[in-house]
């Protein structure tokens, strides 16, 4: 597949040569060289008295399409002098301002020449009528004056022939002291004129052109936007739109570098002089490249997977700026589809005989057909990229329907190929059909090598467009071609290296990378939402760190629940097992509230969880946990905690209490409810000395009906609108009056105590309660 | 009455009104592409103010379409034809300012509390309550003093001969109706005036979070510029300058001095001054007309004032919007979030323990407000140092706490001597019964270098933290599920990172992540352990701030060199 590729590439190569050079013998005569031109320049400066030894001259061909319609239609006498393809050549003196101007048809006539700023450049008077007869080929008798102004400076004759068949040729001198300034031999048909040379397609066509013009704009502005809201700290857009430029200014730099200024005469040369080198170089360099990157990046942003695989060697080369075996293969592959790419509107124009007058050929008289015409035919990179790089992508994301889609992208593309074509002979239906073809090629090198097969295919077409030149007129830029050729020979070569590396880069990594950094983008939630989501999540995570399940003792009941104030909480309680086969019941509270406090709540179960494995006295427990604390704290932060051992055989309880609390100790048998207040400060507050020196441990032994609480401040100090605190007596009054209730049922008529006399308050800290019942009591 | 002066436009004054045009211009431009940037965010946070943003849009259109079709004097069918046609140009001018506003309402309210309190109690119906009534009498009071100001400098100013024009040139300019053209004129103008004058550089220096000169120089240019832009600079003398200056003023100084309602009167008063001025300056038959306007606009007011002898007080919670309360939400949620990371940064070590013969730097950027990186350095009981180093695999609070909870648990264990793969396996188990997903996605490691042997023994959960080992043949990735020990010889580094690394990197394949590092112990071989962590933040992208921005996952990394022989 690949050689038949290689194959069908030079047969299109050879075709194109011919078509180019079949087009070349169809009456346009045969090809000057530049050292012609530059000759018949200095022939015409020494006829108008000028030197122009050793000047610079640059030369390009214009083409005029309704001199070729009136040639074809009327054959008129003078057709030479109005000859739809002509040579312009400027000569600019090396150190000063001057410029001479000449126009040449093929035939070697002068018709137009002018000198711009030669005020201070020496030269001889010509006399009027010798400046006529070097217009009018010895046939100035033919010629009649019809204006001449005061002072003799300006001059105008008209062809008497002409003036009886409606053909209005003329002849203008103007002088300046004598010399001439400018000489011009000239049709000058009036818009009605032209108008009646249009065939009926010229108004569809310019439609179609303006249709085209805005639809670019209209996506160029959708790029825009796409790119404003969708380009949020995308660093890769950055590099593919650094990289697009940077190729664009290497291509033109290069053209600088070979043909120096001369590469964009021609430009400059076919709008006589209504735009300067500056105004054009901005454009090419500043404007032009605009249209490429803002298509490319906005595609990048709404690629989809079924995309994604198209922009791998791209991607690579351009988003990660590395050269690659993918990308050397995907650039090989375009090359050889270059031919094919330039070879449908010669192909279209050679096979249909009829519209092949019609069309303008301009590729093939472009100036200089090499440099010249590389950067020009970045327009045609462009119209790539911005089909393939953006709508397509586009289409594919919000058209549903193959169909839909289909329908859409071909009737875009056709209209961006056939409308903003520059670069291909365009006229109607030939250009819609050239336009089609090229799509169809272009989708073809798309399909197959991707965007980076584009690009390849460009520079692949620009050459194939110099090896025609060079068969249909060997003389002409010669040295340009060849250097052109050898560039695209190299560029090959290069393709053809990275294509022989073995694939050190992962594709399906860059693949999935594009994807999920677009995924990233679109699926970007505010700042609200992803608070809210990490809060819930983060809630979810400490309600899973507190026990799961209560412990269970023979002989006792127990519960405990724990309310955040916030979504998050610094309380925490649980339930350690010690090796000796006791049970420890915690429960702790770190001061502040929320996330901060949760952050110290959760490191202080870290803490409990390693030293239950080891720990031997409570004391000793509880001392090795304030270092930890007070170090991550730095006393700006402390946790208060009530912990407790319960033996179940002995039914001994052994308390610590760092600045906790009390816990409240409910004796049945007196019917007393004591609070348990063993000396000890909050850990994190003080270093280990002072720490160890004030906690203190109380031993007390349960009896049958006893209950122990542990709970936070959250709440004894619950508080209603009135702002009054629950209490401790009001708990203690809860508790003295639910003997009768296992741990459960006395945790539940506590907790429905504090939410009917809090009422609809909101909550202000953290509440946790674990209960302890020694004794088979009965639920609520 | 403001005295006229016409002098042929050019010279200074025309090179003033086409710079100001110029640069006013350019800022308009500048402020709808920000503004753009601005009410995407607001969009996916829900707080956009949409019915304020149509009725300025509609405000617009219907003020602009009518303002021109009044003055349009070819037939009624041309005139409701003309004012629509403008109508639908003004509603997409009307687009941009609504969407300007829209997204720098919130900025306002976030940095500026309680300026549009007033102005929601307007809007939500609360008419005559005190708030209102005290903005209209600040603004109206401003307006006054800044009316008389620029009266007084017309007057003082050397002018030249004035020109007036007569009763039916100014009909011919401005329709029959011209007290409410002139009228009709003010949302439009005033509408932009205080979206790109004032609006939009407040949310532009609260984003910047700048605190210095560079405010007043955006706060007062933008008015300025914005003013003069539209303004007619073809009167020679100060004046115009003045009524510039002073148009400025009437935004900022009730904006500072009460809030954004008083910013929005003020600049109405004054500008309705100083068009009735003008206009009946230029024309003297038009003063009855422009009385009227003016007589308009204060019956308008008047309950206003009023309201603020008797009008009801009103809470800020009472008349705040829906969108309002999500932003105060946010803000709230962001609070908290601050707060969590101020304590986060509390548990992480602030200096790195002396290591021997080892040297170390460390770094930890979260790629949100809290990251669920964490770094710590456990002193074993034979005095070892050890490493740990956690990836919070992107879930930000969740991750936060489970590795405090591993901090705990692990500093308690590395404490008592147990050894770094046992205590990792006690500590995963116990998260994964109680924290489950969170405890998968986090990864933990514990290195510890014998700095005199160089033997380094490492225990990872996860597939983060990655080990590399830097020296003058290259990088190597260590692989810990086959080699938990390897050595590290004199003048070799270590680099332990987390994923917020791979988030940095153009290329985040594996086969890019080992050229990076390959590149990056060549650049560091040789180097100091300073020097090479110099480079190692340079090559992450310069700056804090920048690479701050650029994260998409916490970033810790680790850096540790063994001393050479």
């Amino acid at each position: 597949m690949r050689s038949g590729r290689w194959i069908l590439s030079a047969a299109a190569l050879a075709l194109l040569a011919w078509l180019v050079h079949r087009h070349d013998a169809l009456g346009s005569g045969p090809r000057w060289t530049q050292q012609q031109i530059e000759q018949k320049m200095v022939e015409s400066a020494q006829a108008m008295r000028t030197n122009v030894q050793g000047w610079n001259v640059a030369a390009t061909a214009a083409f005029q399409e309704d001199y070729l319609r009136l040639l074809n239609r009327s054959k008129p006498e003078w057709g030479e002098a109005i000859a739809p393809l002509t040579y312009l050549a400027e000569a600019r003196q090396p150190k000063g301002p001057a410029r001479v101007r000449a126009r040449f048809t093929p035939g070697g006539r002068l018709i137009e020449w002018e000198c711009i700023s030669c005020g201070r450049l020496a030269r001889e008077a010509v006399p009027p009528a010798s400046v006529l007869s070097l217009l009018a080929d010895g046939r100035d008798s033919e010629f009649n004056l019809k204006e001449s102004s005061e002072g003799d400076s300006y001059w105008r004759w008209v062809w008497a022939p002409g003036e009886q068949t409606g053909l209005p040729l003329e002849a203008r001198v103007t002088l300046d002291g004598g010399r001439v300034r400018k000489a011009v031999l000239n049709l000058p048909l009036r818009d009605s004129q032209r108008e009646a040379l249009r065939p009926s397609w010229y108004r569809l066509w310019s439609v179609t052109r303006v249709t085209a013009e805005v639809f670019g704009v209209l996506a160029l502005i959708a790029a825009g936007l796409i790119i404003a809201w969708r380009m949020m700290g995308r660093r890769d857009i950055w590099r593919l739109a650094a990289g697009l430029a940077l190729l664009t200014a290497a291509v033109f730099l290069t053209a600088l570098a070979v043909e120096g200024w001369s590469w964009h005469t021609g430009e400059v040369l076919r709008d006589a002089g209504t735009r300067s080198r500056g105004s054009w170089v901005s454009r090419f360099l500043l404007i032009q490249p605009w249209r490429w990157v803002l298509a490319a990046c906005a595609g990048l942003l709404v690629l989809e997977a079924s995309q994604a695989r198209k922009w791998i060697g791209f991607g690579h080369a351009f988003l990660r700026w590395k050269l690659c075996r993918r990308t050397g293969e995907e650039l090989l592959s375009g090359l050889a589809w270059g031919p094919l790419l330039a070879l449908p509107a010669y192909l279209l124009a050679g096979v249909c005989g009829p519209v092949w007058g019609e069309l303008s050929p301009r590729l093939p008289f472009e100036a200089n057909p090499v440099w010249a015409a590389l950067p020009r035919t970045l327009g045609l990179a462009a119209d790539l990229i911005l089909f393939y790089g953006f709508i397509w992508p586009v289409a594919h994301r919000w058209v549903a329907g193959r169909r839909a889609r289909a329908v859409v992208l071909a009737s875009a593309g056709t209209l961006l190929f056939a409308g903003m074509g520059h670069h291909l002979p365009l006229s109607a239906w030939g250009g819609v059909s050239t336009g089609l073809l090229t799509g169809v090629v272009s989708w073809l090198v798309f399909r197959q090598a991707g965007m980076m097969g584009l690009l390849g295919s460009w520079i692949g077409a620009a050459a194939a467009g110099a090896l025609a030149w060079l068969a249909a007129a060997p003389g002409m830029h010669a040295a340009a071609a060849g250097l052109s050729l050898a560039s695209a020979a190299g560029i090959a070569a290069g393709a053809g290296y990275l294509s022989s590396l073995p694939s050190r880069t992962e594709d399906a990594d860059l693949e999935s990378e594009l994807l999920r950094r677009n995924q990233a983008a679109g699926d970007v939630l505010g700042e609200r939402v992803r608070l809210q989501a990490e809060f819930s999540e983060a809630r979810q995570a400490q309600q899973g760190m507190l026990p799961s399940r209560v412990p269970a003792i023979h002989g006792f009941s127990v519960a405990a629940a724990c309310r955040p104030a916030r979504e998050v909480g610094g309380d925490l309680y649980d339930f350690l097992s010690f090796p000796d086969g006791t049970t420890g019941f915690c429960v702790a509270d770190v001061s502040g509230k929320g996330m901060p406090a949760a952050l110290y709540m959760t490191m202080t179960k870290g803490l409990l969880a390693s030293a239950q494995n080891s720990a031997g006295e409570l004391k000793p427990l509880v001392e090795a946990l304030n270092g930890p604390l007070q170090e991550a704290g730095r006393r700006r932060t402390f946790v208060t905690l009530a912990l407790a051992r319960l033996d179940p055989d002995s039914a001994e309880v052994e308390l610590v209490r760092a600045g906790h609390n009390p816990p409240l100790w409910r004796r049945a048998a007196q019917d007393e409810c004591v609070y348990l207040m063993p000396k000890g400060t909050g850990l994190g507050l003080a270093n280990r000395q002072i720490f160890a020196r004030t906690l203190e441990a109380e031993r007390v032994v349960m009896a049958p009906g006893d209950a122990l609480l542990l709970y936070s401040d959250g709440l004894t100090e619950a508080m209603n609108a009135r702002q009054e605190q629950f209490g401790e007596d009001r708990l203690a009054g809860i508790v003295r009056q639910s003997d009768g209730l296992d741990a459960e049922g006395l945790m539940k008529r506590i907790l429905d105590a504090v939410d009917e006399f809090v009422g609809g308050a909101e909550a202000h800290d953290d509440l946790t309660l674990v209960v302890v019942r020694y004794g088979e009591q009965r639920g609520k | 009455m403001t005295p006229v002066r016409i002098d042929a436009p050019g010279g200074l004054a025309g090179g003033l009104e086409n710079t100001a045009g110029g640069f006013s211009t350019l800022l308009s431009v500048v402020f709808v592409i920000y503004s753009l940037r601005l009410f995407r965010q607001r969009l996916r946070e829900g707080e956009i103010p949409w019915v304020r943003l149509w009725l300025l849009v509609a405000t617009f259109g219907l003020a602009g379409g009518l303002f021109v079709g009044l003055a349009t004097r070819s037939g009624a069918g041309a005139s409701i034809l003309a004012g629509l046609g403008t109508a639908i140009v003004y509603g997409i001018g009307g687009l941009f300012v609504a969407a300007a506003y829209a997204s720098a309402e919130g900025e306002i309210r976030e940095g500026w509390p309680g300026k549009l309190t007033s102005l929601d109690a307007l809007l939500s119906g609360r008419w005559f309550t005190r708030p209102v009534g005290e903005s209209a009498i600040a603004a109206a009071a401003c307006a006054a003093w800044l009316f008389l100001l620029s009266s007084l400098a017309w007057r003082i100013m050397p002018t030249s001969a004035a020109l007036l024009v007569d009763d039916e040139l100014i009909r011919v300019a401005l329709g029959k109706l011209v007290w409410l053209r002139s009228l009709l004129s003010l949302p439009v103008g005033l509408s932009y005036l205080i979206v790109a004058g004032l609006f939009m550089p407040l949310a532009f220096v609260h984003r910047r979070r700048w605190r210095n000169w560079r405010v007043w120089m955006v706060l007062a240019g933008c008015p300025l510029l914005v003013e003069a832009g539209s303004r007619d600079f073809s009167l020679s003398g100060g004046g115009p300058v003045m009524t510039t200056l002073t148009t400025a003023a009437a935004l900022l100084v009730p904006f500072y001095l009460k809030d954004v309602l008083a910013a929005l009167l003020g600049a109405l008063l004054l500008t309705a001054l100083h068009t009735a001025a003008s206009i009946a300056a230029f024309a003297p038959a038009q003063a009855g007309s422009q009385m009227a306007m003016i007589g308009v606009i204060t019956a308008g007011l008047a309950p206003m004032f009023w309201s603020a002898w008797r009008g009801g007080e009103v809470e800020e919670a009472e008349v705040r919007p829906q969108y309002a309360r999500n932003l105060a939400q946010r803000l709230s949620l962001r609070a908290e979030v601050s707060a969590a990371r101020e304590a986060q940064l509390r548990l992480i070590p602030s200096a790195v323990p002396p290591l021997g013969g080892l040297s170390a730097s460390v770094c930890c950027y979260p790629a949100g407000l809290v990251g669920g990186d964490f770094y710590d350095f456990f002193r074993a009981p034979d005095d070892r140092v050890v490493f740990f180093v956690a990836s919070g695999g992107g879930m930000g609070l969740t991750s936060a706490l489970t590795i405090a909870l591993a901090k705990g648990f692990l500093a308690n264990e590395i404490r008592q001597g147990v050894r770094a793969e046992e205590a990792l396996g006690r500590l995963v188990a116990m998260l994964s019964e109680q924290v489950g997903s969170a405890a998968e996605r986090t990864g933990f490691l514990l290195l510890a270098v014998d700095p005199q042997t160089g033997v380094a023994t490492a225990a990872r959960r996860g597939a983060y933290p990655v080990v590399w080992t830097l020296s003058r043949g290259g990088a190597k990735r260590r692989d810990l599920a086959s080699a938990t020990t390897f050595q590290v010889d004199a003048g070799e580094s270590i680099v332990v990172h987390t994923e917020g690394l791979v988030s940095l990197l153009e290329d985040q394949s594996s086969t890019g992540q080992e050229e990076w590092f390959q590149r990056l112990a060549s650049k560091c071989a040789g180097r100091s352990a300073a020097q090479a962590d110099a480079i190692l933040r340079q090559r992450l992208g310069g700056r804090k701030q920048k690479r701050f921005r650029r994260l998409t996952r916490d970033l810790t990394i680790l850096y540790l060199q063994r001393a050479a022989l």
